[in-house]
């Protein structure tokens, strides 16, 4: 049976060969139109590319939850948690939908975007944690690839807590003084009860900003004495003028490094570390690498500021005036402690200036985040979010990021550790790490890379087949001895074939 | 005297070793081959094994069995003249080949064949065989030969061969009536069986006066090439003469 069935096949597959062999002339011109014609239907197929990433949630952060329904909404609450913010800067940053940014609806842009992107949790027996997967599908394949891939990282990167600016990072070595206990109370406060009411990462980072802004705000203080003090010794200076000159040493510098110098160095030296690790993973126009350099950069100028103003007072010292009494001598000295205790006065003024722009920021950084927590405190955090973000032009979460030069020691913060019908999660710290890469697919299938050279062959033989067997069917000529017999007149017999004898034909 | 070898396969195994070719003048005509023997050139016979001359390439195959099969049914046969007729609807269907091996195959059998070549306008013995001598078949045609003149024997077997010198314009020649009949009655008298190699029906319509003197009537067709038309054409040219048809090139 099978033997039988085998030989069938066995010969079917001589007679489509030798078929083609013999009409080679009409099908290799097929075989290679018909690959040419699927190629060039490939290119002119409208494809959609899908891009397609997974994130992990990590397992110690007690993701698991043994009821099924929070299992299934824990994607959605990370899509609501992170929805707006990640989706605008998304839009700005890959440019998807000009006009509409340009009409100033980014908020529509990010909600069709949100609304594009699929975030599904998916059961992947290969990793132990649960899986979420990101996909986006587009006509252009880098743009698959660019929102699969910044989605994808948006989740898995935590959200960077921002830190003291360089200036304002080296004034407290300065001239910060302890925090006062009862302003520490105040600010733990007024952020702990959104930070245990949220349970997100936000209230975190609020929690963060109101102890860097009482730090500044203790800095602030501590500078103004510090201001105070030299403005009276230079009142004082000023009073002592119309005296005859005392026998006042002048003030002597301390000969070590500036502490506030040696940070600064410090702090750029980890500034470019950082700024090398990103390069590595990032191009030079993405955000994080932007605003590293900026904020190099910054510390560059403050440290070039600061040497300026260091070189001046380690000049060497003036001679001792004369023993003699000399009336010039003394002016000259007296100009020079002057000149000392202006620079002072200026550089206190200006650490004074830096902590209070660094202020502002903190104010405002924590204003945006306290609406953030509110509105994922709302029934639908998402429509929240969209309405607060379209009514006023907070900056998103990357966007404060962007905005800050001064990030540094980003911490892994979960941006949604809480989904809305969840108990809140104890242990918020762990974050989402990427568990596969933006993997693109074609849509046609058919159409994808390796798949098409095969189905090109495939149709150019197809093809081929087609053409041998309308030429067969076409051919007036004899082909078999079937054919043959119903010709014969009453008088003739078939007297037999003679199987094909390979030999040179004969010459004319 | 130079020799023949002993038999004629060892003709064939010597052929197929591609050893040199040992055919030789004979001194004395085989006695059922009265004529001159006219050697063939050791290069033609190089071109003869690679033709499809399968009684030489390949003599236990299947294409030298169908062969020897169709002279068994033709030796079987009871003809009014031992005068095979062998013509195609068109040229290039195998007329040549199948002459030469069907005459090989009733030599095998012990029969003594006249292979006259009869197609003027396109004659191919001359690059089978080489050419024979500066007159052919065309001068026997003429009356300016005597048909024994244009004979030469096909080494050791028993096929005499005339074939066509020089190709013709036409096959007009086929219309002399009396050197025709001169050239079948010397393969008559001298041979059992006398193979005439016609040009095709579409180069030469009027065969069919051959045809009536003629025994068997076979009608080549070639498979993939012997147009269909054509072949009802040549099959009503014919008519009831026709006694076989053989069908050449059917590997499939």
């Amino acid at each position: 049976m099978y033997s039988e069935l085998a030989m069938l096949i066995v010969r079917a597959a001589k007679d489509w060969f030798l078929l083609i062999a013999q009409r080679w002339r009409v099908t290799l011109p097929c075989l290679l139109g018909g690959a040419v014609l699927y190629l060039g239907m490939a290119a002119l197929w409208p494809k959609q590319y899908i891009g397609a990433a997974l994130v992990e949630l990590n397992p110690s952060n007690n993701w698991q939850s043994d009821v099924a329904g929070q299992r299934a909404s824990e994607a959605e609450a990370i899509r609501r948690a992170t929805a707006i913010p990640m989706w605008a800067a998304v839009v700005k940053r890959l440019d998807l939908s000009p006009e509409t940014v340009a009409d100033g609806r980014l908020a529509d842009a990010a909600e069709s975007l949100a609304s594009q992107v699929s975030i599904q949790q998916i059961d992947d027996a290969k990793h132990g944690s649960p899986i979420i997967r990101v996909r986006y599908a587009a006509s252009s394949r880098e743009q698959a690839l660019q929102v699969t891939r910044a989605v994808a990282d948006n989740l898995a990167k935590p959200l960077l807590p921002i830190t003291l600016a360089p200036t304002v990072a080296v004034a407290p070595t300065a001239f910060v003084a302890p925090l006062s206990p009862n302003r520490v109370k105040n600010i733990e406060t007024r952020s702990l009860p959104h930070a245990q009411t949220a349970g997100t990462d936000l209230a975190r980072q609020l929690q963060a900003r109101g102890e860097e802004a009482a730090k500044l705000e203790a800095a602030i203080h501590e500078n103004s004495a510090q201001l105070n003090a030299l403005q009276q010794q230079q009142q004082a200076q000023m009073d002592r003028k119309p005296a005859p000159a005392p026998e006042q040493e002048p003030r002597v510098l301390p000969s070590k490094a500036d502490p506030q110098l040696e940070s600064l160095r410090q702090q750029l030296a980890r500034d470019q570390q950082t700024l090398a690790e990103l390069r590595k993973r990032y191009t030079d126009d993405y955000p994080d690498i932007v605003a590293a350099k900026d904020k190099a950069q910054d510390l560059q100028t403050d440290i070039g500021r600061l040497e300026a103003a260091n070189a001046r007072p380690a000049q060497p010292q003036p001679a001792a005036p004369p023993p003699s009494g000399d009336e010039s001598a003394r002016q000259r000295i007296t100009q020079q402690l002057n000149q000392q205790l202006n620079q002072q006065l200026n550089q206190a003024q200006s650490a004074q200036d830096d902590l209070r722009r660094a202020l502002e920021r903190n104010h405002a950084q924590a204003a945006h985040l306290q609406s953030e927590i509110a509105a994922s405190k709302t029934i639908d955090p998402a429509t929240a979010a969209l309405a607060k973000y379209s009514d006023t032009p907070a900056k998103t979460q990357p966007d404060l990021i962007e905005a800050n030069p001064e990030i540094d020691n980003p911490a892994p913060v979960n941006p949604s550790t809480t989904p809305p019908n969840a108990a809140p999660s104890p242990s918020p710290s762990s974050s989402l790490s990427i568990a596969e890469g933006p993997v693109i697919s074609v849509s046609p299938a058919c159409f994808a890379a390796p798949l098409s050279w095969l189905l090109t062959f495939v149709f150019g033989a197809l093809a081929a087949f087609a053409a041998a067997w309308l030429a067969e069917r076409r051919d007036p000529s004899i082909r078999s001895e079937h054919m043959l017999r119903p010709l014969l007149p009453n008088s003739a017999l078939f007297l037999g074939s003679i199987p094909r004898v390979r030999h040179e034909v004969i010459p004319e | 005297m130079k020799s023949f070898p002993n038999s004629q396969s060892q003709a064939f195994a010597a052929a197929k070793a591609k050893a040199a070719p040992q055919w030789t003048v004979p001194e004395s005509r085989p006695s059922a081959a009265p004529g001159p023997a006219i050697l063939h050139s050791p290069a033609a016979l190089n071109t003869s094994r690679k033709d499809g001359f399968v009684f030489i390439s390949d003599p236990r195959g299947k294409a030298a069995n169908r062969y020897r099969a169709m002279a068994a049914t033709i030796l079987s046969g009871a003809w009014p003249r031992k005068r095979i007729l062998i013509t195609s609807p068109a040229p290039g269907d195998g007329k040549t080949m199948t002459c030469v091996n069907l005459a090989l195959a009733l030599s095998e059998r012990g029969q003594s064949v006249f292979l006259a070549e009869l197609n003027l306008v396109r004659p191919r013995y001359r690059f089978v065989f080489g050419s024979p001598s500066a007159a052919g078949v065309e001068a026997a045609l003429k009356g300016q030969v005597a048909p024994q003149d244009i004979t030469f024997q096909l080494g050791a077997t028993r096929i005499a061969v005339a074939s066509v010198a020089t190709p013709m314009a036409s096959n007009e020649l086929l219309g002399k009536q009396t050197n025709l009949d001169a050239l079948l009655a010397y393969g008559q008298i001298n041979y059992q069986w006398t193979i005439l190699d016609l040009p095709s029906i579409g180069e030469y319509p009027a065969i069919d006066d051959l045809a009536s003197q003629a025994g068997p009537v076979v009608l080549i067709a070639r498979s993939r090439k012997t147009k269909l038309d054509a072949f009802r054409r040549a099959s009503a040219a014919l008519g009831a003469r026709l006694n076989y048809v053989l069908l050449n090139d059917a590997a499939w």
